[in-house]
């Protein structure tokens, strides 16, 4: 190991610290140069995979969001019962024993008349590993109430789930490598902030080095696009449609599909009866096939199937049945290019071309060899991320634009689209962690390893709603808004909820700011009678919180797995599996302690210690000696001992961490390139879905609830949004924020360096309109201008005019325009988009509950 | 025979009201055996929250015997008990996430 990146036991005063960042969730490893016990200077780690070494200007700042002289210091108890938007808390200041009591004696208490009734909600700008504090407790307290504020509900609940359905992992990139042409659908992976960024960037730019095409599809010219061969701007929220038609350009114009692909990973064989759901056999209820050989239906893992009939119809026992892939063929045949045009202002004959091109790129047939292993070679890739999602379409768009990977067979192979490392095989050592999808009932596949205990498939069985976010009858939803919705008390009373919430935990979340506009979500946060949070600063959040509890800084706190599971924020591809720790830089000089031993200090003070540990033992699989015993109580640090050991041998401990800062062992093409390996199948029908819907269906008709079922269909559909059904006139333009590279959520913009940055571009605080529109309304170039939404709700800030936006389209970057008195630097700048976002029925996804977060508006000078 | 102890943590202990029961297995056993012990044990409750139709346990059940992780995907497997007692463990983790 370099000099540079070893603990110096010699020298104390002047020392590299390994650790990982956690500026966004990309948790790229770092070394921290430490002077005097003061933190001078944040690098790159080139050690690990993670980062290989870069660093973004967010993880660079951090030294200034550390030493920051308006972090909470010790906890604070509201005194002024009103609660609201610029309302002052009157915080005084308490002792740690105070406020742990107050909070244990609150939790006891619900916990012994209906732990339902808490809610924990966190950031997503944390690692999976430090949201053990979350996790653990939710499930030991034994409620269902979790969120993760504006976080999943706007970028998760339709990518997350899609890809773990379709690539077993929580994202998807190109595979850089080997790719000869991607298509970004409103994504920016490569290119800016989010999972592996800074890895990712070295990846990317080297793939378009190496002659790989880029198609962008974006309504603004941005991060992505700006590097990409071609740029399509888009109409706003409707990439779906633009998919799909890509789909029946390649099935039905072309005659493109990889079809030994389609009939040994997919269900496209599975036969469909005309309530769209499976033929199953007599005896094992498994789904059927067509074996067109034979002329007779079998079961799909029949051994005896000579071959998977794609197409056709197939009378069986007088009943219809068409396999899934044609029913897929014949049902995008509606979207034509040029229908397809008429919604997304993209030219058919461009819509054409990329198909064309993206069919031809894929190379169906040919092999590659890699490290010895035979492997498929598809050199196309499909991929999509908050931008394409984030809309009322959301489900069916994200499972449109996958599909384009799975009819050319460039799922998971060298040269396509692949998942975050769905597949691991552990260190050579000790085999762990391991983990690697599996097959259900039906040959599908289950991923091997989520975040979450609720996998994205197969799904819970609808039933009457137990939690706050009506999950239970959206069992296609990951994240809900119900619980801030104004829509959230009739729906609970239709389903006759028994119970409201009483207490709230936040853990570093702003949702007043992030969910959307913030009249609708602090109308429902006030009605939760108690709320704790731990926080590193007083914000927007905090003004309705009862006790702020100030956290440690990730410079000042011990991790021990910052970048696992893989699936999250591990680059894909070949090279090293990594597993860093992050460990403090400096030590707090503050009454600061970290949430997660707080944690387990309240579950044990409240009698659910047991569970807790039997959370953990399930969460990283601990075996002896580590299993952490129930009626044992267990510290932080000891547990963290346990899981290391518990992975990589007894010798390599917490302190073995803090020294080395990380370790790595080799990928094996077969993890990487998993799919001819493993014996599962993805959609292209997605029956699961249809069965839902029934089951959805049957569980309101109880209640005497209707709902939309529109989402619930084997075969996905373009959706308009909210947006795209205003036909005033004077409304004419669609407004959208876009993650900004500089920021993280709001909790950078209280940053002075990426502040300073931020005033150094022209886009982070300003809206940025197509110049030809703006000229028209007569708005020059830093102008104030007013965006006011149909609902009526208004935003001003600076013009930014530009070429590189869609004429139709409103970019603004999220989440700036702070108002909380606390957040000094932050205050007043950027613009808050947010506040044109409904949070209503109406504009969530019926199927999957994810936000729609376009506008139709107007704009004018002020 | 062997006598089972098994603890139920999280949402499932809320359900049942119960943290653990007892049930009497063969020395030689399976998961589906011990999981229709369980259902006759403790009803209906039990079979909603911790198995599918098909007997499966949901997705977000985890079970232990003897410190080990059942796989819930290989339930007839047989599990030897050497002595007279045996722990399991079941746990529901119901929750969501976002990110």
């Amino acid at each position: 190991m370099p000099e540079k990146n070893a603990i110096s036991l010699k020298n104390e005063e002047d020392r590299w610290i390994p650790s990982v960042c956690c500026m966004c969730y990309s948790m790229c490893s770092i070394r921290c140069h430490v002077k005097n016990g003061v933190l001078v200077n944040i690098e790159g780690n080139p050690e690990s995979v993670i980062g290989e070494g870069r660093l973004c200007p967010k993880g660079i700042s951090a030294i200034m969001t550390l030493y920051d002289p308006h972090r909470v210091n010790t906890p604070l108890k509201r005194t002024n019962p009103e609660k609201g938007i610029g309302v002052d808390p009157k915080w005084v200041e308490i002792s740690w024993d105070e406020a742990l009591d107050t909070v244990a004696k609150n939790l006891k208490r619900i916990h012994d008349d209906d732990p339902r009734k808490l809610f924990l909600q966190a950031t997503t700008t944390t690692a999976w590993g430090s949201m053990l504090g979350i996790f653990a407790f939710v499930n030991a307290f034994g409620t269902p109430n979790r969120g993760s504020a504006g976080g999943g509900l706007h970028c998760g609940t339709g990518a997350h789930m899609i890809n773990g359905v379709t690539h077993a992992s929580w994202s998807s990139v190109p595979d850089y490598e080997y790719c000869n042409y991607a298509i970004y659908f409103g994504a920016s992976k490569g290119h800016a902030a989010g999972h592996v960024a800074n890895t990712n960037a070295q990846k990317a730019a080297d793939a378009r080095s190496r002659g790989m095409k880029m198609v962008v599809v974006d309504p603004m010219n941005n991060f992505a696009s700006n590097k990409a061969s071609d740029w399509l701007p888009i109409r706003v929220g409707t990439d779906g449609a633009l998919a799909l038609a890509m789909l029946n350009v390649l099935l039905n114009e072309l005659g493109i599909w990889d079809a030994p692909f389609v009939k040994k990973h997919t269900n496209g064989a599975y036969l469909i009866k005309t309530d769209g759901l499976y033929l199953r056999d007599k005896n094992k209820a498994k789904p059927m096939v067509w074996d067109p050989v034979d002329g007779c239906a079998k079961t799909f893992d029949d051994p005896t199937v000579k071959d998977f009939a794609l197409e056709g119809s197939y009378n069986i026992n007088g009943e219809k049945c068409i396999p899934g892939f044609q029913i897929l063929k014949d049902h995008v045949r509606k979207y034509s290019p040029e229908k397809a045009e008429e919604i997304t202002s993209i030219p058919a004959k461009t819509i054409r071309r990329i198909s064309k091109e993206f069919g031809e790129a894929a190379r169906i047939g040919s092999t590659i060899t890699i490290q010895g292993v035979d492997l498929p070679y598809r050199p196309a890739a499909a991929i999509y991320f908050r931008g394409a999602q984030g809309h009322k379409s959301s489900l069916h768009t994200c499972i449109a634009i996958d599909l384009l990977n799975q009819v050319v067979g460039s799922a998971d192979v060298p040269g396509g689209c692949l998942g975050f490392n769905p597949v691991c095989y552990g260190h050579p050592e000790t085999g762990r962690p391991h983990y690697v999808p599996r097959p259900d009932h039906d040959g599908m596949m289950i991923t091997g390893a989520w975040p979450s205990p609720h996998l994205p498939y197969p799904l819970d069985p609808p039933k009457a709603p137990t939690s706050i976010s009506l999950q239970q009858v959206f069992p296609l939803s990951m994240n809900s808004a119900y619980f801030v919705s104004p829509d959230g008390e009739p729906m609970w009373q239709k389903f006759k909820m028994p119970y409201r919430l009483e207490m709230m935990i936040n853990m570093g979340a702003n949702s007043i700011m992030s969910m959307g506009n913030p009249e609708q979500v602090a109308e429902g946060i006030k009605k939760i009678p108690f709320i704790v949070s731990f926080d590193l600063f007083l914000n927007e959040f905090t003004d309705f919180a009862d006790i702020v509890l100030p956290d440690l800084s990730y410079l000042e706190r011990f991790d021990f797995s910052p970048n696992y599971p893989f699936i999250f924020n591990h680059p894909a591809g070949m090279g090293d599996w990594c597993w860093p720790i992050r460990q403090p830089a400096v030590n707090t000089n503050h009454d600061r302690r970290y949430y997660v031993e707080v944690m387990i200090e309240l579950a044990n003070r409240i009698g659910i210690g047991d569970a807790w540990n039997m959370v953990v033992n399930s969460r990283y699989d601990l075996k002896e000696p580590y299993w952490l015993e129930p009626s044992k109580t267990y510290s932080y640090q000891e547990i963290c001992d346990r899981v290391l050991q518990n992975n990589f041998g007894p010798e390599r401990g917490v302190e073995w961490f803090k020294e080395h800062g990380l370790i790595k062992w080799p990928k094996k093409p077969e993890e990487v390139y998993w799919r001819p390996f493993v014996p599962v199948r993805v959609p292209v029908y997605y029956e699961y879905i249809k069965a839902a819907g029934y089951q959805v269906k049957k569980v309101a008709s109880q209640f005497g609830v209707e709902m939309d079922y529109s989402r619930y269909e084997g075969v996905p559909d373009w959706f308009p949004c909210p947006s795209h059904e205003v036909k005033s006139p004077e409304y004419d333009l669609w407004s959208f924020y876009y993650r900004d590279v500089l920021h993280t959520n709001s909790f950078t913009m209280e940053n002075p360096w990426l502040d300073e940055l931020s005033q150094m571009t022209p886009y982070t605080y300003t809206i940025s309109i197509n110049t030809g529109t703006a000229n028209k309304k007569g708005i020059k170039d830093g102008d104030m201008i007013c965006v006011e939404s149909f609902a009526g709700r208004k935003i001003q800030g600076r013009a930014n005019l530009t070429q590189g936006i869609n004429l139709e389209a409103v970019g603004i970057a999220g989440c700036a325009g702070h108002w909380s008195k606390n957040q000094p630097i932050a205050k007043g700048k950027g613009v808050f988009y947010n506040e044109l976002i409904e949070i209503d029925a109406e504009h969530f996804d019926p199927g999957n509950l994810n936000m729609d977060l376009c506008a139709k508006v107007k704009v004018y000078k002020v | 025979m062997v006598k089972v102890t098994v603890n139920f943590y999280g949402v499932v202990k809320a359900t049942l009201a119960e943290p653990r029961v007892d049930v009497e297995m063969p020395e030689v056993f399976t998961v589906r055996q011990l999981l229709d012990s369980l259902q006759n044990k403790c009803g209906e409750k039990f079979a909603q929250s911790v198995v599918d139709e098909h007997g499966i346990p949901r997705p977000h059940v985890r079970m232990f015997i003897n410190k080990e992780a059942v796989d819930n995907y290989d339930l007839d497997s047989k599990w030897k008990i050497s002595g007279t007692e045996a722990e399991s463990s079941i746990l529901v983790l119901p929750t969501s996430e976002g990110g």
